[in-house]
């Protein structure tokens, strides 16, 4: 067959697209070779990998989103209620009422478990505006706050601990040991040593009292005696007024009876005792106030020290080993954090099972009418 | 009346493309052996023509066109014929697999010579693979409409169909593929 004209060239076009060969029954093997039916939303998955990769990541992100938002976390809410004023309390009171520390502190004490006391009641929700301004006075500048605090701590050295613990008073300040003994010996050897530290300094002091070692325990407390020490002075003020009237009295009746005289002067005695009592009292709420109260407990690390790896095979099994633990560890937040992450998104995982049900649908009643599926 | 016992359903020739259509599914392909009778044969001369002469590679292609029958058949909603719902996953395939291929112009097909006396044979095969390097060095639009222009009795309208093109374009790639073949191949009548 030559090419010599147009017609000839059609016809040998015509020759290209003919199948000469046998009938194959290439159907029979079509179904032989028809690979296992997928759902449709398997199919479009398949056939959009990256934009269905894509859409997972966005809607994940999303329900996250929803779920950071809308979930209230307990730690959140139980900070909320500790952080919440307390029935008869002022609120924004600048304390510590019973021991509670903040959420950063406890979890660097690990094992560190403080009393906590949830200071919002039912009750308080019905307070009036005017009631709620009421217990607001006096205000916080003129409070009176006795603050104690109790920190137990583990160290290799508690001597060494002891002495530098010790260094961390002012004595200029007023700040003093009031107490400071040890006990025991070797692996059972502890101290105890009681700091009166100036109020104000508190928290920087229980912050280096950390750093001596690990804190096993920790608690804080203050105890409000601003009633206490209004009422004193009240009482010291009424008495004083009393004593002036006194000696008024014995001033100006200096002619009176022996027997009168001397009845006031007895008067005038007690009302002194009473007011030097009371004078006493003041002074040591003041002291008791102006100064805080650390008691620290220093307890001896009784673990043995690990023991050193001598060679490299000793070595390599105590990485693998170290390894090996990490590895569960890593696994047990991994299932953890899933569950975690299964349960407080519950209801939005169900939205998105339903939305992608619904988008499946969609895509299942969408298609052409006339499609091409190879394209 | 004859009847094709390939499945629980009873298939005759006088049925439709379409009501052949409706029976196929990929649990009950019942109809499909009917279809084939009537469009393997074209089919795979079309896509012998499309992957340059590989008739391997054209049975693969006709294979995966009845697949792909089975499985969306359910979804053809009778917009088109039959015909052009089976040539256009043809096509669609033999573009895949060209892709696929990357070898296609190494290898020309001797297996589907027609068997003829051997001089002529020969002599063919070569006007048939010399033209078929011409078709293969157009562009890959143009190789493709002048193939499905050529092939049986295929209307420019229905070959537009197929290819999801409108008639105007694929006559003026027509027009422009034959000029192209015809100055090659030093024809006198350029049209």
């Amino acid at each position: 067959m030559t090419i010599n004209s147009p017609a000839d060239l059609e016809d040998a076009l015509r020759s290209l697209t003919e199948w000469s060969g046998e009938y194959e029954n290439l159907w029979r093997k079509a179904i032989g070779a028809l690979p296992p039916r997928r759902s449709r939303f398997a199919r479009f998955i398949a056939a959009r990998p990256f934009m269905s990769a894509a859409a997972a990541c966005v809607v994940l992100a999303f329900t996250a989103a929803l779920v950071s938002l809308f979930t209230p976390s307990l730690l959140r809410a139980r900070d909320v209620a500790l952080q919440a004023p307390a029935a008869g309390e002022p609120a924004e009171s600048g304390f510590l009422d019973k021991a509670w520390l903040s959420r950063s502190e406890r979890t660097a004490y690990g094992t560190a478990q403080p009393e906590y006391k949830l200071r919002v009641g039912v009750a308080d929700q019905a307070l009036s505006e005017q009631e709620i301004a009421d217990r607001r006075e006096p205000t916080d500048a003129a409070r009176q706050v006795i603050r104690k605090a109790s920190v137990e701590v583990k160290t290799a050295d508690v001597r060494s601990v002891q002495l530098r613990m010790a260094h961390l008073i002012h004595e200029g300040a007023g700040e003093f040991i009031q107490d400071s003994s040890t006990s025991g010996d070797g692996a059972n050897m502890q101290a105890h040593l009681t700091l009166r530290i100036a109020a104000d300094r508190l928290g920087a002091v229980l912050t280096e009292i950390r750093e001596f070692g690990e804190v096993l325990s920790e608690k804080l407390e203050g105890e409000d005696v601003t009633g206490q020490v209004v009422d004193l002075d009240a009482r010291l003020s009424n008495e004083e007024r009393v004593e002036d009237e006194l000696l008024e009295l014995l001033a100006s009746k200096k002619d009176a009876p022996l027997t009168d005289i001397m009845a006031v002067r007895t008067s005038l005695g007690q009302v002194r005792q009473s007011i030097e009592q009371m004078r006493a009292q003041r002074q040591r709420l003041d002291k008791l106030v102006s100064l805080a109260t650390v008691l620290v407990i220093i307890r001896h690390a009784s673990e043995p020290p690990a023991p050193q790896p001598t060679g490299l095979g000793a070595y390599f099994m105590n990485q693998l080993s170290n390894a090996w633990n990490h590895a569960l560890r890593r696994l047990a937040d991994t299932v953890v954090g899933l569950m975690w992450l299964l349960v407080s998104g519950a209801v939005w995982w169900l939205l998105l099972l339903l939305a992608l049900w619904a988008v499946a649908r969609k895509i299942a009643h969408g298609t052409k009418a006339c499609p091409s599926p190879g394209a | 009346m004859r009847s094709i016992g390939v499945s629980q359903q009873r298939i005759t020739l006088q049925d439709s493309d379409e009501a052949l259509l409706r029976g196929i599914s990929p649990e009950m392909p019942s109809g499909l052996g009917e279809l084939a009778r009537r469009y393997e044969r074209g089919l795979l001369g079309l896509a012998l023509g499309l992957l340059n002469g590989r008739a391997d590679l054209a049975r693969d292609a006709v294979q995966e066109t009845w697949i792909r029958v089975m499985r969306f058949a359910a979804s053809f909603g009778g917009r088109c014929e039959v015909r052009t719902w089976l040539y256009r996953i043809a096509v669609n395939q033999c573009r895949d697999l060209a892709t696929w291929a990357a070898r296609i112009p190494g290898e020309l097909p001797q297996e589907h010579a027609p068997a003829r006396e051997e001089a002529n044979v020969a002599a063919a095969d070569e006007t048939r693979n010399e033209l078929r390097r011409r078709v293969l060095s157009l562009p890959a639009d143009q190789r493709e409409v002048v193939l499905l222009c050529y092939h049986a009795d295929m209307t420019h309208a229905a070959a537009a169909e197929i290819l999801e093109i409108p008639v105007g374009t694929l006559k003026s790639r027509l027009h422009a593929a034959l000029e192209t073949l015809r100055a090659e191949l030093k024809l006198e009548d350029v049209a």
